[in-house]
Order: C-alpha cells, then structure tokens, then sequence
C-alpha cells in the first residue's frame, strides 16, 4: 500500500502542478484552461524533437521547451485579450475546448506515432522511504507544487503586482480604468501557466511518449484537484492533485485497476456534491 | 453562453421543406456520401442532445455525447452478439436504458454549477470512456458486430434514411418538449433557479428532466453509429470527440435543431472531403479549432442564431404596419381607491391569506429578522416598508421557502407551510423579485402560461396579459420595457392562482406616472383575484395610494404597524428612515406645517426618505 502510495507521488506531482496553474488561471483571468496539459505537452514535444533532431543535451532540451511553453502561453493569451476580453467564463472555458482540440491535432502530427526517446532529467537517485525507493525527481517534484502554490499566494497577498492582479481578475474594466495593464497582465499569466505546465508534463515524458492525447489528459486529473480547492485554495488544489496521483496508484493493482482512470472521478463527484450539498441555488439572493 | 441561445419556435413549412430535400438527396448521392449522411445525422442528433442541457436548460454539462455510448453499448449487444432484435427497436431500447444513466450524469447538476459541473461531467466523459476501453460491459467489445440495415435499398440509403429519419423524429420530440411545461421549466432555471422556484417549478425535477431527455437522444444516435460503424468503437466516445461535438454545438447554436442539423453536415461532410483530399483528420480537427474560436470570439455568431434573427427581421417587416400601440397608463386616483381599513368585513370567519408569526432570521451572527409577526387579510392590499437592510427581501426569501433555516411559522390561508420547499409553496404563495427575472427568450403566453396553476385556461392567460396592460403578446420578453417586464413578472404570479402575493418593489426604476400605472393595477389585485398582496415598496406615494395597512421594519423588527396613514404619522417611523434624531425632527416639523396646510402627512416622508437612504446598512 505504502509502495503504491509513493509510487503515485510522480503522476500526483504532475497534477499538483497543472492544478496550481488552473487554479491561478481561474482567479486570474476568469477561465478554466482546458488546454493547460495540451500546451505544456505541445511544448514538452519540442523537447523531444531538440534532443532527436539538434542532438541537444536534456538540459537545455528542456529549456528550450519551458521558453516554448511560455511562448506557446503568450500566443493564447493575445488571443485571449484580442477576442474574449469580456465574455464570459463559460464562453472563454468553451474557446479553451477549441484550442485543446487544435494543439491535441498538432501534436498528434509531431509525435506521429514514432517513439521518442528522452532522457529523464530527474534520473537522480531515488531516496528509501519505508522500504521502498522514490525518485527523487518525484519528490521534488510534488514540494515544488505545493512551493509553486504557496509561493502564488504569498505573492498575491503581499506584492503590489500581486494586488493588480487581484483587481484585475475582480473587475477587469475597473482595473483598466485604474491604469492596470490587463491586456500584459492577462498575457503574462497565460505564458506563466504555460512554463509551468511544460515543466510538469516533462516530469511524465519518459514513460509516454508515442501518443500526445495522453499528455493533453493529465489536465483532467489536475482539474479535478484544482476542483477539490473549489477552484479557490491553490494548497488544496496541489494537495488534491498527490491525492488523486495516489489514489490511482492504489487503484492500478486491485481488481478494478482497469478503471483506474475513472476513480478519481467518482471521487471528486462524491466529494464535491458533499461539499456544496447546501448550494440549493444557482444565485445568492 | 450566447451562442446557444432559442426562441419560440420555426415554421413548420420549413422543416418540412428541409426533410423533403435531405430525404430526396439520399436518393441522388453516391453510397459513400449515403454513409456520409447517416453518420452526419448521428451527429446531428447529438447534437440536439447538447442543445437540451446546454441550450435550453443552461447547464454547462460536457457529457452528452459520451451517454451515447450507452445505447452503443445496448445496440451492438441485442442486434449484435444477441442479434435478435431488429434494429430500430434496439435503438429504442438503448435509449430507454440511458435515461437513468443520464440521471446518474445530472445528479452532480443539483448542487453543482457552470465551471464546477463542467469539470465534473468532463470526468464523466473519462468514466465512460474508460468503461469503453476496459471492454467488459456487454456490447462493448468488438466481436459484437451489426449488421448495417439495408431494407432492400441501393447502398448505404437504408442506412441514410434511418439516421435522418431518427434526427426527425428527435427534433420533433425536442420542439413539442420546448412548449411544454417540462421545456419552458428548463429555460426557467436556465434564466433564474430562484425565480423558477418561485413560478412552481422544481428545479430538480427541471434538471434531471433535461438530463434524461439529453440521455434518451444521445443514445439514439450512440446507437446509430454502431449501426454504420458496425461495432461500439471506444473511439467513438474519446474525450476529443465529445469535447469536439461540445464546441461544435456551440459554434452551431445546436439548442435549435436547425443548428444541431448544421453541426451534423458539417461534422460529417468536412471530414468525409478532407479525407478524399487525402488530408488526415487532424488538419480538419485544426481548421475546426480555428474556426470555433473565430466563431464563438464575435456575440450571438452561432449559426443557427443568425439564421433565426435573419428571419425574425423578414417577418417584423411584414408585420411592422400590424403592430398596435401600447395601452395608455393608466391613472389612479386615491379618492376613488378603496378606503383605507375596510378588513375583511365580508367573512369573519375566514382565515388569513397570510399570517407570519414570530419569524426570526440569523445569518451567522447578524440577525436579519427578530420576532417579526404580521398579517395580511384577504381582500387588502398590505404594505411592507424599512430602510435598506432592514430585513424586507429576507422576510420575502423565509415566507416564500427560499431561505434554508428560520423559525417562527408562515401560515397561507391558514395551513402551516414551513416544511414545504419553494416549489410548493408557490402554489399557494407567489413572489416577485427586485431584479428583473423574466425569462427573456419567451413571449408573455408562455411566461405566464409557465407559472399557471394546472387547469388554467387559454382565455384565463390572455386575460390576465391585459389586466397587466401587455398588448404585444408575440414578442419575446427581452424586446419588452422593463415596466412590461415587471407587471408581467406580477401577472404570472397571478396566473398561479395564489392566496397572497408578495411583490418585492415593484416600481424600482419606474417613473412616476408608470408607478401610478403599476398601483392602479395592483390596487385591483387582491378583489379580483380573491387574495392578499404584501407589497414592499421605498415609494411612500405609493406604498400611501396602495395600502390600507403598514408595517414597518427597522433592523429586523417590527418598530410599527396599522392603518396606513397613522403609522406614516409616527415619529420613530420617520426616524427609521432618516436615522438621525435631527433629521426626525425636522421631518416631524415638515409633518405638522403640512398637516396644517391640510396636505396629506406621508408626503413628508416620501421627500425627506431620499435623504434618508445612506442610513442603508
């Protein structure tokens, strides 16, 4: 059991990373990017062709694809602020439906279906932890999540940026009004999650590399967590996401492991129909 | 949500021109377009699927396609591994079998909202997709294999007809439930759960109704598939493709069946040329992401949206000459209204149309209403005034079951109705709301007709349309003035046939003559339409030409109450307003030069309650 749980710290660590972002994607900008895993597996794929194509080392390989997540993130977001600066929540996480589909489409043309190979940047030692041995890359891995989570907060509350973009995600306009760059703002975060979200999906690049939907699908797992921190709590959201990655270990083995994709969400549903058994309305008043 | 809005309805000349056309087509194309079709008119209907959930009822719910794979899963089992039963009942069949799967789907829907529900049915999406790939549920593997239906025609048109065939039959059944009361309840909640609440409507039973229909619909064309595909390929029901499906039916308006038939042609037609060009799919699946951004980035450029606004501007020209004036307002004079204190002379034996005693309200450590008792007899019109906060809209939320926790008891005609939720209080209690809550895609019949208790009549409708001064009866409520909105939110209340009507400020926003306008109607409510009417109201004018009782509330007590004219005369009630001893007593020397200039006290209120606003909490 303890060996499974520990095993499920790498796929938990990832989710715990892309939920951070959603989280802060949300607060930020008022959607739910749908496509979080899609552009970091988009990038995390240009990783590859630099190692396969360039011969470049892991290390600036990897590089490249965070810079390309970044890019990738501006794209969007000028996007973003060029169209649906105003619209609403549900429209902007429906356009985010769209880019999914779109990347998932490139990136099945990249991948092709040839196997890549990559070397695993975090193929450090592994650290015995009651008996049994856990990457160390995994370990950092989920501390950096929760660090990452942490870290947003903390800056939020504390810094003056932190504070523009708190307006900003309250009252776009006003905060316009109140000489607040939304448009480089907006922008900014979009490039931010899309760094991150490459970092986290280089994590699980070993183990799955001829197919790229896989890639784009961590994201479900990581906005179920993020769901978990009702789309407010970053902490809760990373915590969510090692949960989740755990669980799904636990699950693997057992006699429903064929299902083990679907667990979690049978979970999630349960847990979050408890928590808001009392939201009976739709509106406040 | 814009790109999925509905409206009334389409002429039916229309649709049958286009079924005509489709069916005739069938006849002229190729087998392989013939197969083209038939998976476009799957796709079409689920299209309708989404446009029941998302477009009619509001909810951003990701998983109707995926319930597909229920009837997939049904029909490659009985027609295929089983392979006794033909094969349009095994659609039906596999419809049927959705309903409560889809059930399960929407539970979530009940406490869960926009975003959150979405999150949450995009995992519904990956249960059953993964329930797809394990292979384990009967009708799920490959081996069970069906038989493309042929029916003795050329190629692929048995095929073709059933599919088209099925889209008709499933548009018709989404068009008859869009007028019924189950359709206009979704609508209902899609606009406002409160306000649907309010109406009778339960909303629970809205949601999952949708859920349902959604589920037997996206069976039926789960089903389809097989019966081209020949088996339930778990690719079918690959997070992409219903993600896909999703936003096509956004960018195709598919809450109107002509949008969902877009979104099937489309689907359907553009990968069939991509792959005669020799293009892979995933170029079209890139085209199309371009395409729905651009789509869904410009407001209401859904397709069928702009189909129907296209229309709609052909016929208001026609019609243009044919439109009537509104009704005059009317006037109100206070001699000619009823003498204050006439009660409830006729009977005294009769209950009271609504009696609320000892009602207390906290939230958290702030207590909204403190012991508050008051009564409002059949036949009056009884006003409710206070400053803002002083627990007013509360009292309103508790009596109509809106809030989760108070005590005291709420008496309608003298029955206890504590335990009853809102719904069923609203057969006996109606309210109306401070905001605007009219459903906007509706005409005033079919708002009203909405909130009407069962066994109203047509006539009855119509009739009460004119009690509220309504002339334009064609016209969806959102091409209305906001006066029309705010009496014909009245009138549906009046259309349920209540004991007592709680109207929350009607004339918020309205100029004075329309106030006028509004009393001289709701004057005439409560004789008429045999009830009580408990009206707040910040409009002193008003509440002194309206009502023969006042209650007034200050922060969530009862600081007076009586005949209306004396409890305007009260010291502590102009204080209640103003909130600052100065400022009462120099509304109480405002009160005397005018009773002595032989002015109507309330008056005095009514200039100096302006000033008196900030004292709002």
């Amino acid at each position: 059991m303890i060996a499974e749980m520990l095993a499920g710290l790498v796929p938990g660590g990832v989710y715990a990373g892309l939920a951070v972002c959603i989280v802060l994607m949300y607060q930020m900008l008022g959607v739910v990017n749908l496509a979080l895993g899609a552009m970091g597996g988009l990038a995390a794929c240009t990783s590859l062709l630099c190692v396969q194509w360039f011969g470049l080392g892991a290390g600036p390989s990897a590089l490249v694809a965070v810079l390309c997540g970044a890019l990738i993130g501006v794209i969007l977001g000028l996007l973003m602020v060029r169209y649906f600066l105003e619209a609403s929540v549900e429209l902007r996480t429906t356009v985010t439906i769209a880019v999914l589909v779109g990347i998932i489409a490139v990136g099945d043309r990249i991948l092709n279906g040839a196997t890549y190979n990559f070397p695993n940047l975090f193929a450090g030692p592994s650290v015995e932890i009651f008996g049994t041995g856990v990457p160390i890359g995994s370990l950092i891995e989920v501390v950096a999540a929760v660090l990452l989570a942490i870290g947003v907060q903390v800056f939020l509350r504390t810094t003056y940026l932190g504070a523009q973009l708190r307006a900003m995600s309250e009252r776009p306009v006003t905060a316009g009004l109140l000489a607040i760059r939304v448009r480089t703002l907006t922008v900014a975060v979009w490039a931010f999650a899309g760094a991150i979200a490459t970092i986290a999906v280089m994590v699980v690049l070993p183990t799955s590399t001829t197919s790229f939907p896989p890639l784009a699908y961590l994201v479900v797992y990581a906005l179920g967590a993020a769901l978990l921190g009702l789309l407010r709590n970053m902490i809760v959201a990373a915590v969510g996401g090692v949960l989740i990655g755990m669980l799904q270990s636990i699950v693997q083995p057992s006699s429903i492991g064929r299902y083990t994709d679907a667990v979690p969400f049978v979970v999630i549903v349960l847990v979050m129909v408890w928590w808001r058994r009392r939201d009976v309305w739709s509106e406040a008043r | 949500m814009s790109g999925l809005k509905r409206a009334s309805g389409t002429p039916l000349s229309a649709m049958l021109v286009v079924a005509v056309v489709i069916i005739a087509a069938g006849f002229a194309l190729s087998s392989y377009w013939q197969y083209v079709g038939a998976i476009g008119a799957a796709e079409a209907i689920f299209g309708l699927s989404i446009g029941v959930v998302y477009g009619q009822a509001g909810m951003l719910s990701l998983c109707q396609p995926a319930i597909g794979a229920i009837g997939a899963w049904t029909v490659a089992y009985l027609s295929g591994e089983m392979g006794w039963v033909p094969l349009p009942w095994s659609l039906f069949i596999g419809a049927i079998i959705a309903v409560p799967i889809g059930l399960a789907a929407g539970m979530p829907a009940l406490r869960l909202r926009r975003v959150n529900l979405a999150i949450v049915t995009l995992g519904v999406v990956i249960v059953i997709y993964t329930v797809a790939q394990a292979g384990q549920v009967a009708g799920s593997q490959e081996s069970a294999y069906v038989k493309t239906p042929t029916w003795n025609l050329a190629g692929y048109m048995g095929l073709y007809l059933l599919g088209w065939l099925s889209f008709a039959l499933l548009a018709g059944l989404t068009i008859v439930l869009r007028r019924s009361r189950w359709g206009l309840s979704w609508l209902a909640i899609a606009r406002s759960e409160r306000a649907a609440a309010a109406m009778g409507v339960s909303v629970t039973k809205a949601k999952l109704t949708a859920f349902a229909v959604a589920a037997f619909v996206a069976a039926w064309a789960g089903g389809l598939l097989v019966a081209g595909f020949g088996s339930a390929d778990p690719s079918n029901f690959d997070p992409v493709v219903v993600l896909t499906l999703f936003a096509l039916a956004v960018m195709m308006g598919a809450g109107y069946w002509e949008g969902a038939l877009a979104l099937g042609l489309f689907s359907a037609i553009s990968s069939a040329l991509l792959e005669q060009w020799g293009l892979t799919p995933d170029l079209g699946t890139a085209l199309f992401a371009i395409g729905a951004i651009t789509v869904l980035g410009k407001p209401d450029a859904a397709f069928s949206v702009m189909i129907r606004r296209q229309v709609a501007k052909l016929s208001s020209r026609r019609r243009r000459a044919a439109d009537d004036e509104p009704p005059a307002l009317r006037t109100f004079s206070p001699l000619a209204a009823k003498v204050p204190a006439t009660g409830p002379a006729d009977d005294p034996g009769r209950p009271l149309a609504l009696a609320i005693s000892n009602l207390t309200v906290n939230f958290g450590a702030v207590r909204a209403l403190d012991d508050v008792s008051l009564t409002v007899p059949y036949g009056e019109v009884v006003g409710l005034v206070g400053p803002n906060g002083a627990g007013k809209s509360t009292l309103v939320d508790a009596t109509t079951g809106f809030l989760a926790a108070y005590s005291g008891t709420v008496q309608v005609d003298g029955a206890q109705i504590d335990a009853l939720p809102a719904y069923k209080r609203a057969r006996i209690v109606r309210r109306t709301f401070q905001q605007d809550r009219t459903i906007g895609e509706l005409t005033a019949e079919g708002y009203l007709r909405l909130g009407a208790a069962p066994g109203t009549t047509a006539k009855q409708i119509r009739e009460i349309i004119e009690f509220v001064g309504c002339s334009n009866t064609a016209t969806p409520l959102h091409s209305l003035d906001v006066r029309l909105r705010r009496l014909l939110m009245i009138g549906a209340c009046l259309t349920g046939r209540p004991k007592a009507i709680l109207v929350d400020e009607p004339a918020a926003g309205l100029s004075a003559e329309e106030s006028i306008d509004l009393a001289a109607r709701l004057v005439e409510i409560p004789e008429r339409f045999g009830c009580g009417l408990l009206v707040i109201e910040h409009d002193m004018e008003l509440v002194r030409l309206l009502c023969t009782s006042l209650v007034v509330l200050d922060f969530g007590k009862v600081i007076a109450s009586g005949p209306t004219a004396e409890v305007l005369a009260r010291a502590d009630v102009a204080a209640a307003y103003l909130g600052d001893d100065v400022a009462a007593e120099t509304a109480l020397q405002e009160i005397a030069v005018e009773e002595t200039s032989g002015r109507n006290a309330p008056a005095a209120v009514t200039s100096s309650q302006k000033a008196g606003e900030p004292h709002g909490r």
